[in-house]
């Protein structure tokens, strides 16, 4: 007879929680401090259940999330803080799993915790980890992993057919509903399904994709960026698979009612009139008629009703269109209001003419928060696409010049960059930086100096991502 | 792949046919499906046993695994292949480690009938948001593009717009004059703000029915022409079948009442009032009421109460449709919801629920009946006596009950015809019913009948039902009669008489006045032991006060 069944997902989350809270206690506390050694027992009666199911139990950070026994761990709302703070802890010492093995002991952790705090700032953190832990077997350290090059391109190629499979897919439904087709949302929801995935694991690129914005067919990208970047904050809120694609799908389709705005208006190169602007601001109700109208009601397309209602009505109701009754608006609206606003801003086509950096846009909506956005989401969504998101065209101290290719959460100033011009002024083919990287007396080797507008010199990641 | 291996592998990919079978016509309790599972966990943990993973290919009709084919089906119903190969999964794989809820949660997902069921969900979904932990799959996305080139003319497209080399270096240059980052001012998220959002991600679930009535009702105001009224009508109607079908009665009932209250009060413009009232009068049709009908059917848990609110949204105008489904529920519970709901309704429009007593199916017709009994308005005894001379004995009793509690002179003529029916039990029914109408006339009949000489030949218990029914009038004169009825003394059919002597005993008692007791003691040492018995009874019945509703 073997071990009880145990849930692994389940359980793996409780798991990772308690050993951050250790962690997290014994950033101030001595290893044998009561709290911490609360915190171990806890830690220990969750864990060696699991190891005796398991075999083992090993916990590997990819990206910005956890797996356990290869097995991605959701973030949860409530433990969002902790896993956070453990990921952060993980970067910050190189560190890129930990196994438990046989049946771990409080003495073991406290060696753990020991080492762990002993590693901090040291030239090679995890090295030094695994030194100080060697004489015990039950817990074994290892470094982060990086991506192959090779693997690295493959990924990109999946990620780019993912994000223009999406964009033709959102123009091929706009047609057919134009034609009054009635559509099935079976695709939609594989499309979304498909996003969903890639944003678990390559959150980072799949987020740059949506950064390119130079396309013509700026409507069909831009539902598509919404979707994205809405899932992408729904993950990080630790909504369940089910949600994320609900997300996805409202995001796909929340501007369905700018169908029914004349292309001339819609695609006019000069500012609007104010009967323009009234047309205009119909389409949250266009769009609520259309989607009610998809294909009869279901829970689907009634979350896209209400969001394609609400996308342009605030955070505090002063939006449009007006209410007579004022109800507060709907979660996932609110995700698609930050989610919309921010690529509209940094978009060239839209309402506003001037596209804003991305560095702007994020100030902006900081600025409008609690009015227009919601202020917990964008402080999410900021901690999400970094205080100079993707795409951003960055001039560094070192006179280098660059586009930024990947956020670090650790650092949310601090992204990698890839440099275009160096510091001689040469352009070149492009090379990655991270930001955060020290010189041997700690100081960052390179920082952010300004940024520039993207746009007005049509320099995007395109040439690097597509 | 050996022999052996190959006939086990052929043998689970059997087995799953089979448990998707299985699995679609008995609930999950079923030894038949317990067992299906079990056969199928065991005959894949064999394999697993002796091999890290369990990888099929699937094709369109037929099924690889190590190279070799292990089903194939040229046909297109029933295919294993096909079922999975049309919605582009292309390898199935399962890993060492599964345990028997992750295959059984499989076979389920397989086993879902997704043709009759119009849902968005296609397998590739269900294992998606299922998420095996030891269960892969790999699909095929290439039929998801409706345009394949799209990526290569957008890459081009965007290409072709890049900026040359004299751009980046002019944004190089230019960038030497522009002003230095000001810092954005990120607040770190707080306990609270995690609070918040674990609240708004819980309390989103259950919003979206409100929030879309909520919308709609909105939306009337900004709809500028009379066929987007019309259409909102539309959607209204689809919100509240939507409602219904997701078992949120009070949502409907909040969704009516809001309408109601919109079209009353100040402000609403004449133009959108003729689109709310179709709206309002929209849980009157015949669609709703069949909705209600299923919900009701399903046995969902939803409180009476809230049905009741909705009936009592409901006009007059749904009488039709509430007795059109009244036949064609199920369940005891539903009938009984929905008669409740026409005895709320009927009170309005006795002429609407009469239409009910012409119904082919005798049930109905008896709760029809049954619904005029509980509306208690005398005006329905002319639609009821029209129907005495129904076929089935059951609407007969009905009406015979009904007539009695409806009472009144006009009754009587039509209840004395049953007094002497050639059927026991209406004959009794009738002689309460008269009771129950309290009409002199009636007492007159039952007394003529109780004296008459071919009473004496009916069974004991009719007698009994016949004397307590005449026993609702108290007076002494029929105190008297009783008291000469227990006298009677008879040389032939002594048994006979001997029944009805117990009977006025058994009335006596139910009488339960001074006088009655007084008879009753002269008779409590009589020889014969079943009138003894019935006046000793009586006796104590009358000593401890003993109602007489409670024979």
């Amino acid at each position: 007879m073997g071990s009880p069944q145990i849930d692994l997902r389940a359980e793996a989350k409780h798991v990772i929680n308690q050993f951050a809270i250790i962690l997290r206690s014994a950033q101030f506390h001595s290893p044998d401090n009561v709290a911490v050694l609360s915190a171990i027992d806890k830690f220990v009666s969750l864990a060696n259940p699991l190891i005796a199911a398991e075999g083992l139990i090993a916990l590997e950070l990819v990206g910005e999330y956890f797996h356990v026994n290869d097995v991605r761990v959701r973030y949860s709302v409530e433990y969002m803080l902790n896993f956070d703070f453990l990921a952060k802890a993980f970067k910050e010492r190189e560190l890129g799993s930990v196994e438990f093995r046989n049946v771990v002991s409080p003495v073991d952790l406290q060696k753990f915790i020991r080492a762990f705090i002993g590693a901090q700032g040291a030239e090679d953190p995890c090295g030094t980890m695994a030194e100080m832990l060697a004489d015990t077997d039950n817990i074994v350290v290892g470094h982060l992993r990086s991506v192959g090059e090779e693997e690295s391109a493959d990924i990109r190629k999946i990620v780019k057919r993912t994000y223009f499979n999406a964009v033709s897919f959102s123009k091929g439904v706009i047609n057919k509903i134009k034609s009054g087709e009635k559509i099935s949302l079976k695709k939609a929801k594989r499309v979304v399904e498909s996003m969903v995935d890639l944003l678990l694991e390559e959150e980072s690129l799949l987020l740059g994709m949506t950064a390119i914005k130079d396309y013509d067919e700026y409507t069909y990208h831009h539902s598509v960026n919404v979707s994205v970047l809405s899932v992408a904050l729904g993950q990080r809120l630790g909504m369940s698979r089910k949600g994320l694609t609900e997300t996805g799908l409202v995001g796909l389709f929340h501007d369905l009612g700018k169908m029914d705005i004349p292309p001339e208006i819609l695609n006019k190169p000069t500012s609007f009139t104010d009967e323009e602007w009234k047309i205009v601001r119909r389409h949250p109700y266009w769009g609520a008629r259309a989607a009610l109208k998809l294909k009869g009601f279901d829970p689907s397309t009634v979350k896209t009703a209400i969001v394609a209602f609400e996308h342009h009505m605030n955070y505090d109701l002063s939006g449009y269109p007006p209410l007579r009754e004022r109800i507060g608006l709907d979660f996932i609206s609110r995700i698609v209001t930050v989610a919309d606003q921010y690529d509209a801003m940094t978009s060239s086509r839209v309402y506003n003419r001037t596209p804003l950096k991305p560095d702007k846009a994020l100030s902006v909506m900081v600025d409008r928060a609690g009015r227009m956005v919601d202020p917990v989401l964008v402080k999410v969504f900021i901690n999400m696409v970094g205080v100079f998101p993707i795409g951003t065209l960055v001039f560094l101290n070192t006179r280098e010049m660059g586009l930024v290719y990947e956020t670090n959460p650790l650092y949310n100033d601090r992204p990698r960059v890839l440099v275009i011009v160096d510091s001689m002024g040469r352009k070149g083919d492009g090379f990655v930086v991270d930001l955060s990287e020290k010189d041997s007396k700690g100081r960052f080797t390179r920082t952010i100096h300004k940024t520039l507008d993207p746009n007005k010199y049509r320099i995007n990641l395109s040439e690097y991502l597509l | 792949m050996g022999p052996d291996t190959n006939h086990l592998t052929k043998d689970i990919v059997q087995n799953l046919i089979k448990a998707k079978k299985t699995l679609r016509m008995y609930p999950e309790n079923n030894p038949i499906y317990i067992k299906t599972v079990d056969a199928a966990f065991a005959i894949v943990q064999e394999y697993l046993d002796f091999h890290d993973e369990l990888a099929l290919k699937i094709r369109q009709f037929e099924v690889i695994c190590d190279g070799e084919q292990v089903y194939h089906n040229p046909g297109k119903d029933d295919n294993f292949a096909l079922f999975f190969f049309k919605d582009g999964v292309r390898d199935l794989t399962f890993r060492k480690g599964l345990v028997r809820e992750e295959l059984e949660d499989f076979l389920k997902i397989i086993a879902f009938d997704f043709d009759s069921v119009t849902d968005d969900d296609d397998v590739v979904t269900m294992m998606w948001e299922r998420d095996f932990q030891h269960i892969g799959y790999i699909v095929d996305e290439t039929y998801l593009m409706d345009d394949q080139d799209y990526e290569g003319s957008a890459v081009k497209e965007i290409r072709e717009k890049s900026a040359g080399d004299d751009e980046v270096l002019r944004a190089y240059r230019e960038a030497f004059d522009v002003e230095g980052v000001g810092s954005i001012p990120v607040i770190p998220l707080t306990d609270h703000d995690v609070e918040t959002l674990k609240r708004d991600l819980d309390a989103d679930v259950s919003e979206s029915g409100r929030k879309l009535r909520h919308m709609l009702l909105e939306m009337f105001y900004m709809a500028d022409t009379g066929d987007e009224l019309q259409e909102l009508v539309s959607l209204c109607k689809g919100a509240i079948d939507f409602s219904l079908q997701y078992v949120d009665v009070e949502g409907v009932c909040a969704f009516v009442r809001k309408a109601d209250a919109l079209l009353v009060g100040e402000g609403c413009p004449e133009t959108i009032k003729p689109s709310l009232r179709a709206v309002v009068k929209y849980i009157n049709s015949d669609r709703v009421i069949k909705l209600v009908g299923d919900l009701l059917d399903s046995g969902a848990e939803v409180e009476a109460e809230k049905f009741d609110q909705l009936f009592s949204l409901m006009d007059t105008g749904a009488i039709p449709s509430l007795i059109k489904i009244l036949g064609e529920l199920s369940s005891i519970h539903a009938r009984k919801a929905i008669i409740n709901s026409l005895i709320i309704l009927g009170k309005r429009d006795l002429a609407a629920i009469s239409k009910g007593l012409g119904d082919s199916r005798w049930y109905v017709v008896r709760n029809i009946i049954y619904v005029f009994r509980h509306i208690g308005d005398r005006r329905a005894v002319e639609y009821l006596v029209k129907k005495l001379r129904h076929d089935d004995i059951r609407v007969k009793k009905e009406i015979i009950k009904a007539l009695g509690e409806l009472g009144g002179g006009e009754v009587v003529q039509h209840l004395r015809g049953f007094i002497d029916s050639s059927d026991s039990g209406l004959r009794a029914l009738a002689a309460k019913a008269l009771a129950q109408s309290k009409s002199p006339a009636a007492r007159k009949i039952l007394v003529e009948k109780i004296s008459s000489a071919d009473f004496r030949n009916r069974d004991f218990a009719e007698k009994k039902e016949f004397f307590e029914a005449l026993s609702h009038w108290r007076d002494p004169e029929l105190v008297g009669l009783l008291d000469r009825i227990l006298r009677r003394s008879s040389l032939f059919r002594r048994a006979r008489v001997t029944e009805s002597r117990a009977c006025a005993a058994y009335a006596l008692g139910m009488i339960g006045s001074k006088e009655a007791l007084e008879v009753l003691r002269k008779f409590r040492n009589v020889n014969n032991a079943l009138i003894r018995e019935y006046v000793n009874i009586a006796i104590m019945r009358i000593d401890r006060g003993i109602p007489a509703d409670r024979s």
